[in-house]
């Protein structure tokens, strides 16, 4: 009977298994870096503590097309400073008209995505969310949000004024999911006791982060994620590499593949610039402890920053071995996105379109610090002197946008296996490589 | 041990039921399939009459040209008025603006509200958002599959209410997607009657036919007999009766309509392709009866429609007029091989046999014993049952829903021909493919961690170190705390029975920690003792250790509670005896222990055995199957091609194949168990 039951339950595993939507389970805890931590960093962190400038308010009118109206709630995971510019454009919202409003609430980071998952196809969810795009493939696969080039329709203005990047990352099998907020991406960050010239390229930068290396007393030049595939992606597609070709097959069994990951390799292994082992708590202390003369980080990393460090933010360096070809890390895009089970998808609309507005993204830019993706924004001169967004946004002149397709869930896990066996077990790049293809591969088959 | 109950053929009354029984269940489910049939012959008459519509209008458009839909507007509006159910119309073609590519001008043409004609799409108009929906799709689908799978290009839905058919396809020039066409068609077939008194006219003889042999012929056996062939006969002269009154009637209707269709095509936009659709359908529709070859004669290249319905005989049916019902003889419209035909065939075949095994039964009076039996111990039953009904739901019936599973595999894609939806997932039959894939390594080569005989010898060595293992530390530490000297033995017992009282889940996620690479306890010890650090997870002996490592720590402890309870048995005059005759504590061990602990370890060893085989928890939370999936044993592998790779059927046949398995090495080690229990007697 033992025998009887024990399979039974097996197949009553595989017999739920049918009800269940067909994508894989989150993997448990057998993975070196859950991919969400790496790939969706924490909008609220960014927060800066800085005070923010105060914004000349601008009465802002707001005229609706007829027969708009109605409730409209936006869930969204800002904290502090965001938060409060986000609230203030609602404000603003709600002021200059009367037919809608927009109620915003905000839902935990931690629990976002799985609040989504659960509520929206019950129709019980938000009309509007913010979120980072990289989900939007699955999202959009399972119908859960809706594509809004309909109601975009002809007007070729509306999307004019976003970095054509940020739209593009919000595109899915030709289809547009939400209007861009905002975009983050990894830069260089450094001390500026330390490093009074950031380098220009990777030979600047290890010439420059030997100097401050010092095993002895733990002190590194540099201090990256570097077995995250997160990080990882800035050399990856810097020499080259991708993760998917055009015909979105993974093509990440390259040359140039492994070329990157020979070179992260070696900034460990004969440059020792980087420590061994580096999780995101050890970039933190070292580079607060001062031990650290430089960090590859995003946005999100700022607000861990200790107000005694004096910090700046460059551009990634162009890597020498690649014929001085720009470092082009993954570029994050945050976006206002629309149920599919919207009751009220137009006056919905109505405010994504103010909400990303130019005089709305120039308060979510100086009241909340946020890199948006408003190009006419960065022309305003209290935000052209600002010196961390003007580097966030010329790193984004050769950021690439993190694929959205549900086939990148499953490479995570495998890419960044092979990246860390590389790196810590000094395994060869082309085997591991291959071996994560072929991973990858098993993976998608069936969910394909 | 049931036995069976002695045959006892009832009387006449007891046969006649047992024959009526059967037969009523098979009119009513003969009616009930003859309802399927209906509307699955309807349901593939809809799309088949919307494929041949858009097909027509997607030529076309093609031909006319996508800056003129005023065109397209004609002919549709041609199509309605000749009896199509079109309920509105469009055709999409793309300008761009802007940068972005899926921000288009487009144009389309709607016949039910002539205004419309020409315009843009506007998000005011609720059908545009549905036409723009739709016209994505058959975008992508173009994009996939115009190269590999033309049909699959086109797309075909019921709306929500199931009273419409949306439609839609591509429009190509030069093998260029240049625009989209589609439309949206109201259901119009027609309410074919159920063939209620057919039923109930053979159901009657059938059952008086029966009765008539019970009564006359002479013979238990060969009337018997007789009426199991009456009652598959009846089963057959259902298959025929229905097929014929609600099929073919189904198919005729269809004829009829091709018919209208493709005269009002031609008319819309004369074109010669749709001369001989048009001479087929009107030889459907005439029958045997009418000329058919001076109708084919009448198909000039030349010659439009018109002419030809000019030219057709007397009395045949108008387009417009045709709808409503046409009067057709009997005759070729036969629908051999559809699917409608097929499936009711198959089914009332399966029935028939069904009900013909019920028949036996009763005949023999089998039925009638088990209903006393029931009757006889009603509360005995009654009792047993929520045990039986928690058993059919939580066990039988996922067990033969794997089973089932395993017969086929999931599909993934646009290709949903020929699929069951079961769960909500289509499925695609695939016979015993599943058990060649695997047990004949097709995929996968004999050295690749994903195939079945490497995953199948890690898990016998899986199995096999760790039952060994088990018995041994067991066994030595029963010995050790059976000692007259040790003190505190009840302190010992308790500790080491810890390991065993934990939730396995969590000693498993425990070791893992231990065994990490940088922080992990089992390095930092081998550091101290100046060995190197391992890692644990990149080659497979060293992963494998540390699966086998927590699973011994798991699973010695049963082990010793058996060993101790059976050392406990064992008389001690037999060791007393033993040292009388100068037996050394090697001989005692070797010829009293053992040989007396045997019949109580036997069933621990199979049961451990067991166990051990299907260690999901160890081995899924422990090592995860690394490295690439090398120390996974069946269970892990066959979670994995489910819920990571998505491969249902496949995985439920690993199941099934890992059922067998078991099976065989129960029975095996059943017949050694009894072998061995006579060693007390």
């Amino acid at each position: 009977m033992t025998r009887l039951c024990a399979l039974a339950t097996v197949l009553l595993a595989l017999a739920i298994a049918g009800c269940s939507p067909a994508t894989p389970p989150a993997p448990a805890g057998d993975q070196p870096a859950a991919p969400g931590s790496a790939a969706a960093p924490q909008p609220g962190s960014a927060a800066v503590a800085a005070p923010a400038a105060p914004v000349a308010p601008a009465a802002p009118t707001v005229t609706l097309p007829e027969g708009v109206a109605g409730k409209v709630i936006l869930w969204h995971s800002y904290r502090a400073a965001e938060r409060a510019a986000l609230e203030k454009v609602v404000a603003q919202f709600n002021g200059a008209q009367a037919a809608v409003v927009i109620e915003p609430l905000f839902i935990p980071y931690d629990a976002f995505a799985d609040k989504i998952t659960a509520t929206i196809p019950r129709g019980a969810g938000p009309d509007l969310f913010i979120f980072a795009h990289d989900r939007i493939g699955d999202w959009a696969q399972s119908k859960f949000i809706e594509p809004i080039e309909f109601l975009v329709g002809t007007d070729a203005a509306l999307l004019g004024r976003f970095f054509p990047i940020t739209v593009e990352s919000l595109t899915f099998e030709k289809s547009l999911y939400g209007l861009p907020l905002a975009f983050k991406s990894v830069a260089l960050i450094y001390n500026k006791k330390m490093i009074t010239e950031p380098p220009k390229t990777t030979d600047e930068l290890i010439a420059m982060a030997k100097k401050f290396t010092d095993e002895a007393t733990k002190a590194y030049g540099l201090v990256y994620e570097n077995a995250n595939f997160y990080h990882h992606a800035a050399w990856l597609y810097g020499f080259g590499g991708k993760v998917f070709d055009e015909q979105g097959k993974i093509a990440l069994n390259s040359p140039e593949a492994a070329q990157s990951l020979a070179f992260a390799r070696d900034l460990r292994a004969v440059h020792k610039i980087v420590p061994e082992d580096v999780s995101s708590i050890l970039v933190t202390s070292l580079f607060n402890e001062g031990k650290a003369a430089m960090a590859i980080n995003g946005p999100w990393f700022l607000g861990e920053i200790d107000p005694k460090i004096e910090y700046g933010v460059a551009v990634l360096p162009t890597i020498v071995p690649a014929n001085n070809a720009p470092a082009r890390p993954f570029l994050t895009a945050e976006a206002v996105i629309l149920s599919a089970h919207s009751a009220n998808k137009k006056a919905a609309f109505e405010f994504m379109k103010f909400l990303t507005a130019d005089d709305s993204a120039k308060i979510r830019a100086l009241e909340g610090k946020m890199s948006v993706a408003n190009q006419a924004v960065y022309e305003d001169p209290a935000i052209a002197s600002d010196a961390v967004l003007a580097a966030f946004r010329q790193q984004l002149l050769t950021a690439v946008p993190m694929p959205n397709t549900p086939a990148m869930l499953s490479v995570w896990t495998p890419a960044t296996t092979a990246l860390s066996s590389v790196i810590k077990g000094g395994a060869a790049p082309e085997k591991m490589l291959a071996g994560a293809v072929k991973e990858i591969d098993y993976r998608l088959k069936g969910n394909q | 041990m049931s036995k069976f109950p002695p045959i006892a053929i009832p009387a006449l009354r007891g046969r006649v039921l047992a024959f009526a029984i059967p037969a009523l269940l098979l009119a009513v489910l003969a009616l009930g399939y003859a309802g399927l049939a209906r509307s699955r012959a309807a349901f593939e008459q809809d799309d088949a009459r919307a494929q041949r519509l858009l097909a027509g209008l997607s030529a076309a458009a093609a031909t006319i040209g996508p800056d003129q839909p005023e065109r397209l507007q004609t002919m549709v509006a041609e199509l309605a008025a000749a009896g199509s159910p079109i309920r509105w119309a469009w055709l999409i073609t793309e300008k761009q603006v802007g940068a972005f590519v899926f921000q288009k001008a487009r144009t389309y043409a709607v016949h039910s509200d002539s205004l419309l004609a020409g315009t843009q799409l506007d998000s005011e108009q609720g059908r545009d958002k549905a036409a723009y929906d739709i016209s994505k799709e058959v975008e992508l689908r173009f994009e996939k599959y115009a190269a590999s799978r033309p049909d699959l290009t086109l797309y075909l839905a019921r709306t929500d209410d199931g009273h419409a058919i949306d439609i839609a396809g591509p429009v190509v020039q030069d093998g260029k997607l240049v625009g989209t066409v589609g439309l949206s068609l109201t259901d119009q077939h027609p309410a074919i009657p159920l063939p209620v008194s057919f039923v109930l006219l053979v159901l009657l003889s059938s059952v008086a036919l029966a009765a008539l042999i019970f009564r006359f012929v002479p013979g238990r056996v060969a009337s018997g007999v007789l009426a199991g062939v009456l009652l598959l006969a009846t089963a057959l002269i259902f298959q025929q009766g229905i097929e014929r009154r609600v099929v073919w009637e189904g198919e005729r209707y269809a004829s009829a309509r091709t018919l209208v269709d493709t005269v009002a095509l031609d008319l819309a936009a004369p074109d010669p392709s749709f001369r001989q659709p048009l001479a087929e359908a009107l030889g459907k529709v005439a029958g045997p009866g009418q000329p058919v070859g001076a109708i084919s004669g009448a198909l000039s290249p030349e010659g439009s429609s018109r002419d030809l319905l000019a030219a057709a005989p007397a009395g045949l049916p108008r387009p417009g007029s045709l709808v409503q019902g046409v009067k057709v003889s009997q005759g070729p419209a036969v629908l051999q091989g559809t699917s409608a035909g097929v499936q009711l065939g198959t089914r009332l075949l399966v029935t028939g046999l069904l009900l013909l095994l019920l028949f036996v039964l009763g005949y023999l009076g089998y039925l009638q014993s088990f209903g006393s039996m029931v009757k006889n111990h009603a509360y005995a039953y009654g009792y047993a049952a929520p045990a039986m009904i928690g058993m059919v739901v939580f066990v039988f019936f996922p067990f033969a829903s794997g089973f089932l599973f395993s017969f086929f595999e999931r599909v993934t894609g646009d290709d949903l021909a020929g699929t069951v939806v079961m769960f909500g997932i289509p499925f695609r039959f695939m016979g015993l493919r599943n058990f060649f894939d695997i047990l004949g390594s097709r995929e996968y080569a004999l050295t690749d961690a994903l195939n079945f005989y490497f995953t199948l010898g890690v898990t016998i060595l899986w199995t096999v170190s760790n039952v060994g293992l088990h018995v041994a530390i067991g066994l030595a530490l029963a010995l050790l705390l059976k000692n007259p000297w040790l003190k505190l033995k009840g302190v010992y017992r308790v500790l080491l029975i810890v390991p065993w009282a934990m939730p396995n889940y969590i000693t498993a996620l425990i070791w893992r920690g231990m065994f990490d690479v940088e922080y992990g306890t089992v390095n930092h010890v081998l550091l101290a003792l100046g060995l190197g650090k391992v890692a644990w997870w990149s080659h497979f002996w060293s992963a494998f250790t540390a699966n086998l490592t927590t699973n011994v720590w798991l699973g010695f402890p049963f082990m010793m509670v058996i060993c101790l309870g059976a050392l406990q048995s064992i008389p001690g005059d037999l060791y007393e005896a033993a040292e009388v005759d100068g037996a050394s504590r090697w001989q005692q061990f070797r010829n009293i222990t053992l040989p007396l602990l045997k019949p109580a370890l036997f069933p621990a060893v199979i049961l451990g055995a067991i166990w051990t085989f299907n260690m999901f928890n160890v081995i899924y939370l422990v090592s995860g199957g690394a490295p690439e999936h090398r120390t996974d044993i069946l269970i892990t592998q066959a979670y994995r091609f489910a819920f990571e790779a998505g491969r249902y059927g496949y995985a439920a046949a690993y199941a099934v194949i890992i059922f067998f398995i078991l099976l065989v090495y129960g029975l095996g080690t059943n017949r050694m168990t009894k072998a061995s229990e006579g060693a007390f007697d």
